[in-house]
């Protein structure tokens, strides 16, 4: 087990800031809030929309106003520092524990083992096997008469048969920390998303849940579904319009700064009511061959059911993190976290799907910062 | 647009042309992309912008329907429009 040298449990939320700025190659971890719900889950109703009110105000200013009071955070040069002090070796890694989930097959960890150990250089090579080519749907086919390479490029990297599993008991931990996000853009087109419970109000997601280049930047609300499961919401849903992520994203469009966060109304503590992830910056050391979970609501199954899937990372790179795990669009924003003599670390926030390897963005000391910053305003 | 990306976009219907709203698209197999979900308006659209140049698998999951998938390709500058009809 690695020795975390900084440690914060629960609620509490400060004093450490000014220590994240040490060296990647020592862990960095706060842990999250467990709470029991013992008795029937309370019902929280939607609160309404935050409306901004200033006459001929648009939404795009109004978030500029939020962002005024700090939504963008210029992570500068303390990324490189950290870059450089997670490859100057770190604390030993430990395997971490796969959750617990019925129907989920462990062997499938045992395959992704001996994809495990790269850290830079030529991608993994892969399984070679993907159902979908022989469902007869005619795409592929059509594929492998024009484009025979292409073929060939993809079935090399395409993860084998879909074996993730169906969360059922959404209540439970650590599911209800997880979100469905139901999300408008500027220009009102509607998209789906993952977030998780950080703290009483702040949920951690893909920046591009929260603001989206293509769509008119600050997305215009979002709405919060705590262990939502198909058409049933145990606890209700809030709907938030406040957001954060980091200029790194908003206006560099770097996928390595891809991540940001959800406050919700004070109003919709459900942190409190439902316990959060911890989450933890850890050195690639640490990473390599760490059991990965992961688990969001994908948009290609049954509307808002919520899917696991668990592998080892192939790859650790400075700011993201690849691996094997089976995902699909709407779970950006969904934790990757370690699970670990009973603690549950979130390690990444997953973003990008690709025929090389989906992949999160790394909870590296900037973003572990960051997370704190928003935890605490949303208190 | 980026000179550097291109754009998909399309219209999802049934099978008699007319279309289908709240349905779920996404992208699939294919270069790095954002692994969030459409949902297509009540018009049946839906728009993927700033992608990579590639082979796309593009999956629509409408409710109620079985899921569908389809191949795009996306070339740099350009916009590649679907019309994806359901059954």
């Amino acid at each position: 087990m690695s020795s975390p040298t900084k440690t914060e449990r629960g609620r509490k939320s400060s004093g450490t800031t000014a220590e994240s700025a040490e060296s990647d190659a020592v862990d960095q971890l706060e842990e999250g809030l467990i709470t029991t719900v013992t008795t029937a889950p309370t019902i929280q109703v939607p609160v309404p929309v935050k409306v901004f009110s200033v006459v001929g105000m648009d939404e795009a200013r109004a978030h500029d106003a939020v962002a005024s009071d700090g939504t963008e955070v210029d992570e500068g040069p303390e990324t490189d520092r950290l870059d450089e002090g997670a490859e100057s070796g770190g604390v030993g890694g430990a395997p971490g524990d796969l959750e617990e989930v019925a129907g989920f097959d462990e062997r499938i960890l045992e395959r992704s083992a001996q994809e495990t150990g790269v850290v830079t250089g030529e991608a993994p090579a892969l399984d070679a096997w993907y159902a979908e080519f022989m469902d007869g749907n005619g795409a592929a086919v059509r594929l492998a008469q024009h484009q025979p390479e292409m073929v060939q490029q993809i079935a090399e990297v395409v993860i084998g048969a879909d074996d993730r599993v169906r969360i059922t008991n959404t209540t439970a931990m650590p599911w209800r920390w997880i979100c469905a996000l139901r999300i408008t853009a500027a220009n009102n087109t509607n998209w789906i998303g993952t977030g998780w419970l950080v703290g009483p109000r702040t949920v951690i997601t893909a920046g591009h849940c929260v603001f989206m280049h293509n769509q008119g930047g600050w997305v215009k609300r979002v709405e919060v579904i705590p262990a939502c499961n198909g058409a049933q919401r145990p606890y209700g849903s809030a709907t938030a319009t406040s957001f954060r992520s980091v200029t790194g994203w908003t206006q560099g469009s770097n996928r390595s700064y891809d991540y940001g966060a959800i406050i919700l109304p004070s109003a919709n503590k459900y942190g409190n009511q439902l316990g959060y992830f911890g989450y933890a910056s850890l050195s690639t050391t640490s990473l390599m061959g760490l059991t990965l979970n992961l688990s969001g609501y994908p948009g290609d199954k049954p509307s808002g059911t919520q899917w696991f899937h668990a592998r080892k990372a192939t790859l650790v790179l400075p700011r993201s993190i690849v691996y094997n795990i089976d995902t699909a669009g709407g779970q950006s924003g969904a934790p990757v976290w370690r699970y670990l003599n009973g603690q549950r670390h979130v390690v990444g926030i997953h973003t990008n799907g690709s025929q090389l390897g989906n992949s999160a963005t790394r909870i590296v000391s900037g973003v572990f910062n960051n997370i704190k910053t928003w935890k605490a305003q949303g208190m | 647009m980026s000179r550097l990306h291109g754009t998909i976009e399309g219209v999802v219907s049934d099978a008699a042309g007319t279309p289908i709203g709240d349905a779920a698209v996404m992208l699939g197999e294919g270069p790095e992309h954002p692994d969030i979900a459409a949902i297509t308006s009540g018009g049946g659209t839906f728009s993927f912008a700033g992608l990579e140049p590639g082979e796309y698998e593009v999956i629509v999951n409408p409710a109620g329907a079985p899921t569908t998938r389809v191949t795009a390709r996306v070339d740099a500058g350009r916009v590649s429009r679907l019309q994806i009809r359901i059954g």
